[in-house]
């Protein structure tokens, strides 16, 4: 059984009189230590899909099952302790808190995991050994981007999940992010999930999962992921 | 059109998207504005509504009572009076009612005379209740309300009775009255009715019967209505100043008044009374001289005695001296008498040497004598020798001739020549010549030679005699040398013993001399140790008289003493009598009634202490609802800077689509103006009507005022509402001009973050390091957003120092509770006796046989009206105890602060705290007071007790007996109850008032209930007070809770989305919010104490002292509270913090 599974993943959300139906039964499988990527084009649902799937929103119909546990059927409680242990997000706007020093920000996550990452061995990892003691304001978007990714990864958790982390970012920043992301996927055989608009990173991502309409328009697996150095956009 | 449709629409979608803190702005505002508005209006309602009933009623402005009646002459020259509008004369007694169940009261009845309520004009028109007012003698009309008897009702018959001693037809026609009605009085608006001087000293109630029930000569009392008072509210200072001019010309009308009808009596009084003080001041210069005289021979006594052994020591020593001279020439004659003999024995000696001498030299005479002699016979030897030597040198020199006459040598010379040779040589030497003979001339030169050889030998002979001559010569020369030295010698002896002699004749003399001086000295001696002895036995003769007059002129002094203390005895009881005489002289004369009593409304201690209550709100509402209303206005101007501040993205959509500054600006100034002005509105219009009707009400239980207006104020509607709406839209207007300056495109960016930084105690490594995690996110968090900090801070503090003085007011009346009956008055109860009754039981009787009672003791206790300077005055227990030191017992006199006691002196009263406050006094200073027969004294203050209900003044009897010159009449017992005795409170009181002439027992637990009972409306104002911080407190922190929430929401999201479960989210938000919370409500117990003070300052009433000392619990109260509302406020946030949406919140930076 696959590690990640989506069963005809619906969701709805009600505004007024009209109901859109941002998903609108997804299916797909992802194994554990793939590189997955979401692209489709705006609107399409990605970001529901993923919210869906870090616990941050309930699906309306269908099932996600993570690591055989079917997290449709948990509550508020349960859901907390699933986003708590198995789900580390990464953010478009980085979402750090201002008032906490790069490191303060990784102990944040570290300090309620159960098995928690050093926290200074993965600001090393991310490269931001030097400035675990800089306040966000000080930090560069990459940078900063950098310490969101560093605060996933401290918790340790089964899956990273990440809403267009390039997204404000230049082009080398965002290939150093994503290669960061890659690396970490290889390296620590954890699985990560991106959604994307670049279709270029598609070369480098395992399985690909293009949305259109709220529905998985293609599936693809890529037997031969490309490293991130190898791809231009 | 369009765009004020879109203007309007964008608000309303603005007001109905924030409901929440639309109506929290509201809500904010209406409490802010009711209260102070409310509170505010409190003070001028309770006026007009004082007002009202004083002008319906027609309250007069003067009362004036004459302790001898108004004659006619008086009335009319008060009706001259400029300002006068009218009088109505009246009369008024002071006598027991007893009910039909048997309840005896002090009542005072007043006259009611139809005539003068006529055309509805009458003064101090009561105010009909129920049934009627009398119109027939033997009517009464009682005031309702709880003074009256319980239960009583119309068609109920009262029997009214006085004092046993008096007449009650004295003054009334009637003894039996018929209840026909009920009323009030605007002159008796509190449950004070005065004090009077019979039964306990205070009326319990009073009742108008008709006029002609009273058979007075005189009116007593006249109540005067000004013109001018219509046109003055009660209270102003218009109204004050009106009453002034009247009432210092009613003073003097009185005073000349009382001049007049006292004069006579008071010219005979002061005769008497010098006459006493002369025949007094005799008595005494009698005592005076007669001591003087005594001293005085006592005083030459003692100097008698004095002189007496004066001289005694004197002639002692004198004598002494006589005697040391005497010893001194005993020892002189004796030491004459050795050097006298040693004299005599050196004479004597002298004299034997004399002697001795003599004899030597007699013996020496007679050697010289015959050395004289042989030196006689050696002279004649020598003569003779030396004529036989001139012989022999003759015979020489004749031999020689002859020799040299022989013929030469061989020639022999014939024999006559020879024989003539011979014959020659035989005339010169015969023995030659007979030699020669022998030979014949032939042998011629044998002649020749024989002759020479004669010759030779004559020759020899002749030098051998000259030798001896000369030999005898020298010798006799020598010896004669010889005696005449021995003569000389012997003369220079006789010379020497002569002198010896003188010398010794001369010694002798002396010693003779000395011998005769000493025989004399010695019989001077003798002659000089008779005087002494005689000096002696005389001095003591002499010391024995003059000791013996001594003793006698002291026995006479002391016989004189004793006759002088008789006469003094009689004396001073002369004295005694004389100044009894004097005393109540004096003391008619100082009772005697100077003037009028002159009463302005303020002398009637319901209306000014109504004026005073409704003063104290007043002064209540200056702070306490400001402090509130400032707390509001701050959490308004929060609320809508942090609105502006959520909006900006929309304000820079708005300004980017081409919308003008004015027009977006206003909006919030509208959203503002709409909020404040509802709140405003509602607020003003609720808290006008609720606020004063709330506290009216309260003090509807104290004040007997009928009516209760509440009015809207203007000036308080459009201050409040001015205040509100300002701060908050310039608050708006503020923060969105603010917004507004920046360019769109900037507003449309998000805000930049407000940069981490470090906070100070980050450099405390110590404190730092120990902190966990959690805890320096909190710390970094309450010191980085300060504006956040100081508004939760300062909106907390002020709820919990509202709640503080809420409690504390609170603790401040039940101090006097505590302290009061637990500390003060240890007593259990009183028993008034009326001393008017001859026949009244012992005291000892009453209280000591009972069984209930532990101890009692026996005071006298008046009502009396103290003042200074005819100010205000106030009525107060003047107790005066007989035994001073057994009063200790029942009431503890003690001095607040330091809880020294204070005893009772003979040269002042104590009084109690606060009438030293209310008069500004303190020890030295002094007060006057007017006993219930209106007679005036001036007093001193000897110290200051505490005492928080009523007033009280103490005094010794002593002292009491030198300000009035009377003996107090102990008309009252207090007494202490068994504590572990059960206790029937009817039936004590039933078996003490069985005996005769004990008029009333009142008992401190009584008065203790019903004290707290009177309180309980202060306990209202209270829970007002505390329901308002209350109300605020919770709406203050549901904004700031709100606000800082909202602030925090990406944050709050966030953490959401890693996980945290709501527990530790809501920890997260609220250890901040409960820090600030707390630190808040410590510095609010700072403002709230001093917030405590302010008011119970101003909040005082007159008749008791508030403590002023919150209790722990009170504290502890108000930060318990504030916290329940801190966290009530967390509770209800916690489900916003549960819907906070992770995906809504972070799909964009806002
Ligand atoms: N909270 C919501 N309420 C109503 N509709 C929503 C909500 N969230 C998403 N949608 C709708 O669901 C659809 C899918 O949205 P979603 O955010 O998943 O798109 P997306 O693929 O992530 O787009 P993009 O690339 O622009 O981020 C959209 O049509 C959107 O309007
Ligand atoms: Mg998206």
């Amino acid at each position: 059984m696959s590690f990640v599974k989506l069963i005809n993943v619906i969701k709805r959300y009600k505004m007024g009189e009209v109901i859109i139906t941002a998903v609108d039964g997804v299916d797909f499988e992802i194994e554990k230590g793939d590189f997955a990527v979401v692209v489709g084009a705006s609107g399409a649902g990605k970001t529901t899909v993923l919210n869906l799937l870090g616990g941050m929103d309930k699906l309306d119909e269908g099932s996600i099952i993570v690591d055989g546990a079917d997290i449709s059927m948990y509550n508020d409680k349960m859901l907390t302790e699933y986003r708590r242990f198995d789900i580390g997000f990464v953010f478009q706007f980085y979402n750090l808190i201002q008032n906490l020093t790069a490191k303060e920000n990784v102990e944040l996550a570290s300090q309620i995991s159960k098995n928690p990452l050093d926290v200074e061995m993965v600001l090393n990892m991310v490269g931001l050994k030097e400035r675990m003691d800089n306040f966000p304001s000080q930090l560069s978007g990459g940078e900063q981007q950098r310490v969101a990714i560093a605060r996933a990864l401290a918790k340790n958790p089964k899956i990273l999940l990440c809403d267009e982390p390039t997204g404000a970012l230049d082009y080398q920043t965002g290939k150093s992010i994503l290669k960061l992301l890659q690396d970490t996927c290889k390296n620590q055989g954890m699985t990560v999930i991106v959604i994307t608009h670049n279709a270029a990173i598609q070369h480098m991502a395992d399985k690909i999962i293009k949305m259109k309409n709220g529905k998985v328009s293609k599936f693809m697996v890529n037997e031969n992921p490309v490293p991130v150095e190898g791809i231009e956009w | 059109m369009m765009k004020k449709r879109s203007f309007y629409k964008n608000l309303i979608r603005s007001i109905s998207n924030s409901k929440g803190r639309f109506f929290s702005i509201m809500a904010i505002v209406f409490l802010g504005v009711s209260f102070f508005a409310g509170i505010n209006a409190t003070e001028p309602d309770m006026i007009i509504s004082a007002d009202k009933y004083y002008k319906e009623q027609n309250l007069s402005d003067f009362k004036i009572i004459s302790p001898l009646g108004f004659k006619d002459e008086d009335l009319t020259e008060i009706k001259n009076i400029r300002g006068v509008s009218r009088i109505q004369n009246g009369y008024y007694k002071d006598l027991f009612l007893t009910t039909a169940e048997g309840d005896i009261d002090v009542a005072k009845l007043l006259s009611y005379d139809p005539q003068d309520f006529k055309d509805d004009v009458g003064i101090n028109t009561p105010f009909l209740i129920e049934g009627r007012l009398p119109q027939n003698i033997g009517e009464i009309s009682l005031e309702s309300g709880f003074n009256a008897p319980k239960d009583i009702k119309i068609g109920d018959k009262l029997t009214a009775s006085v004092p046993s001693g008096e007449d009650i037809h004295d003054g009334l026609n009637s003894t039996e009255y018929t209840v026909v009605g009920f009323i009030s009085s605007p002159l008796y608006i509190t449950y004070e009715r005065g004090q009077t001087n019979i039964g306990d000293g205070s009326v319990d109630y009073f009742g108008y019967i008709y006029h002609e029930d009273f058979n007075m000569k005189h009116y007593n009392e006249i109540y005067i209505s000004l013109v001018a008072s219509e046109d003055h509210q009660a209270y102003s200072d218009g109204y004050e100043k009106i009453v002034k001019n009247p009432e210092a010309l009613l003073e003097a009308l009185g005073i000349a008044a009382m001049m007049r009808e006292t004069k006579t009596f008071r010219e005979e009084l002061e005769e008497s009374r010098d006459l006493f003080l002369e025949s007094k001041a005799k008595a005494q210069a009698e005592i005076d001289k007669g001591q003087a005289e005594l001293e005085n021979a006592e005083k030459k006594i003692e100097q008698g005695a004095n002189a007496l052994s004066e001289m005694e020591s004197r002639y002692k020593r004198e004598i002494e001296m006589g005697q040391a001279d005497l010893d001194y020439g005993k020892s002189a004659v004796e030491q004459a008498k050795i050097s006298y003999f040693e004299g005599y024995a050196a004479w004597l000696e002298g004299y034997n040497e004399y002697q001795d001498g003599r004899m030597d030299l007699i013996e020496a005479k007679s050697e010289l004598d015959d050395a004289k002699i042989q030196i006689e016979n050696g002279e004649t030897d020598l003569e003779n020798a030396r004529a036989q030597l001139e012989t022999t040198q003759a015979t020489i020199i004749a031999l020689k001739e002859i020799q040299s006459g022989l013929p030469p040598e061989d020639e022999i010379p014939t024999q006559e020549e020879y024989d003539l040779l011979i014959e020659e040589i035989q005339l010169i030497n015969p023995q030659l010549a007979q030699a020669l003979k022998a030979y014949s001339p032939e042998y011629f030169d044998r002649f020749r030679q024989a002759l020479d050889s004669s010759i030779i030998t004559l020759e020899e002979n002749y030098a051998q005699g000259q030798k001896q001559v000369e030999e005898g010569q020298r010798l006799l020369d020598e010896s004669k040398l010889q005696y005449e030295n021995g003569l000389k010698e012997y003369e220079a002896g006789v010379l020497l013993l002569q002198k010896a002699k003188a010398e010794l004749d001369e010694a002798k003399l002396q010693i003779d001399f000395a011998k005769d001086e000493i025989e004399k000295g010695e019989i001077e001696l003798q002659r000089g140790a008779q005087e002494l002895e005689k000096a002696q036995a005389e001095l003591d003769e002499a010391l024995n008289k003059g000791y013996a007059e001594l003793e006698k002129s002291r026995e006479d002094v002391n016989e004189g003493w004793k006759i002088f203390e008789e006469e003094k005895r009689d004396a001073l009881a002369k004295i005694t009598e004389a100044e009894i005489e004097i005393k109540d002289a004096q003391r008619q004369l100082l009772e005697l009634p100077k003037e009028w009593f002159v009463n302005t409304r303020d002398a009637n201690p319901g209306y000014s202490s109504y004026g005073d209550d409704a003063n104290r709100i007043g002064a209540v509402a200056k702070v306490f609802p400001l402090f509130f209303f400032l707390v509001a206005a701050l959490v308004c101007l929060t609320t809508m800077t942090r609105m502006v501040e959520e909006e900006r993205v929309q304000i820079g959509t708005l300004k980017a689509l081409g919308y003008n500054t004015s027009s977006i600006a206003l909006k919030y100034l509208a959203y503002g103006l709409l909020a404040s002005l509802a709140g405003s509105v509602a607020g003003f219009l609720l808290g006008f009507q609720l606020f004063p009707r709330l506290i009216m009400t309260v003090y509807g239980g104290m004040y007997d005022i009928p009516y209760m207006l509440s009015p809207v104020h203007l000036d308080y509607a459009m201050l409040s509402t001015a205040i509100a709406v300002l701060t908050t839209v310039s608050a708006s207007l503020w923060a969105s001009l603010a917004a507004l300056r920046t360019t769109p495109a900037q507003l449309m960016q998000p805000k930049a973050p407000k940069p981490g930084k470090r906070i100070l105690i980050e450099r405390i490594g110590l404190l730092w390091n120990h902190m966990n995690f959690t805890q320096k996110v909190t710390a970094r968090n309450i010191f980085r957003y300060k504006r956040r900090f100081f508004m939760t801070v300062i909106g907390i503090s002020g709820c919990s120092a509202l709640l503080l003085a809420g409690y504390g007011i609170k603790d401040s009346v039940n101090a006097i509770s505590q302290v009061q009956f637990d500390q003060v008055f240890l007593y259990d109860g009183i028993v008034a006796m009326d001393t008017g009754n001859k026949e009244r039981a012992e005291l000892q009787e009453v209280l000591g046989t009972n069984p209930g009672i532990s101890e009692y003791a026996s005071a006298m206790m008046e009502s009396v009206s103290v003042f200074k300077d005819g100010g205000r005055q106030f009525e107060v227990s003047l107790w005066v105890p007989e035994a001073k030191n057994e009063f200790a017992n029942f009431f503890d006199l003690h001095e607040r602060v330091s809880k020294d006691p204070i005893s009772l002196g003979d040269d002042g009263a104590v009084i109690t705290e606060k009438l030293s406050r209310l008069f500004g006094v303190e020890s030295g200073d002094s007060l006057e007071f007017r006993d219930s027969e209106n007679r005036v004294y001036s007093f001193e203050i000897a110290g200051i007790a505490e005492n928080y209900l009523g007033h009280n003044v103490f005094m010794s009897k002593e002292y009491f007996d030198k300000v009035t010159l009377r003996e107090p009449e102990y008309n009252a017992g207090v007494f202490k109850l068994y504590e572990d005795r059960a206790f029937d409170e009817s039936g004590f009181k039933e078996d003490i008032l069985a005996f005769e002439g004990a008029v009333g027992v009142s008992l401190a637990s009584t008065f203790r209930e019903d004290f707290n009972e009177t309180m309980s409306s202060l306990d209202y104002v209270v829970l007002i007070l505390i329901l308002s911080a209350g109300a605020l407190a919770f709406v203050v922190l549901y904004n700031l809770t709100n606000i800082n929430i909202t602030e925090r929401i990406r944050e709050i999201a966030t953490i959401k989305v890693l996980g945290f479960r709501s527990r530790e989210i809501s920890a997260y938000v609220y250890r901040e919010n409960l820090i600030l919370s707390f630190i808040g409500t410590v510095f609010g117990l700072f403002l709230g104490s001093i917030l405590h003070r302010f008011v119970m300052d101003t909040m005082e009433v007159d008749n008791m002292m508030f403590g002023r000392i919150i209790s722990g619990w009170s504290f502890l109260y108000a930060v318990i509270l504030t916290m329940i509302f801190s966290v009530l406020v967390n509770v209800l946030m916690f489900f916003k913090l549960k819907k906070v949406d992770m995906v809504e919140s972070l799909k964009s930076i806002e």
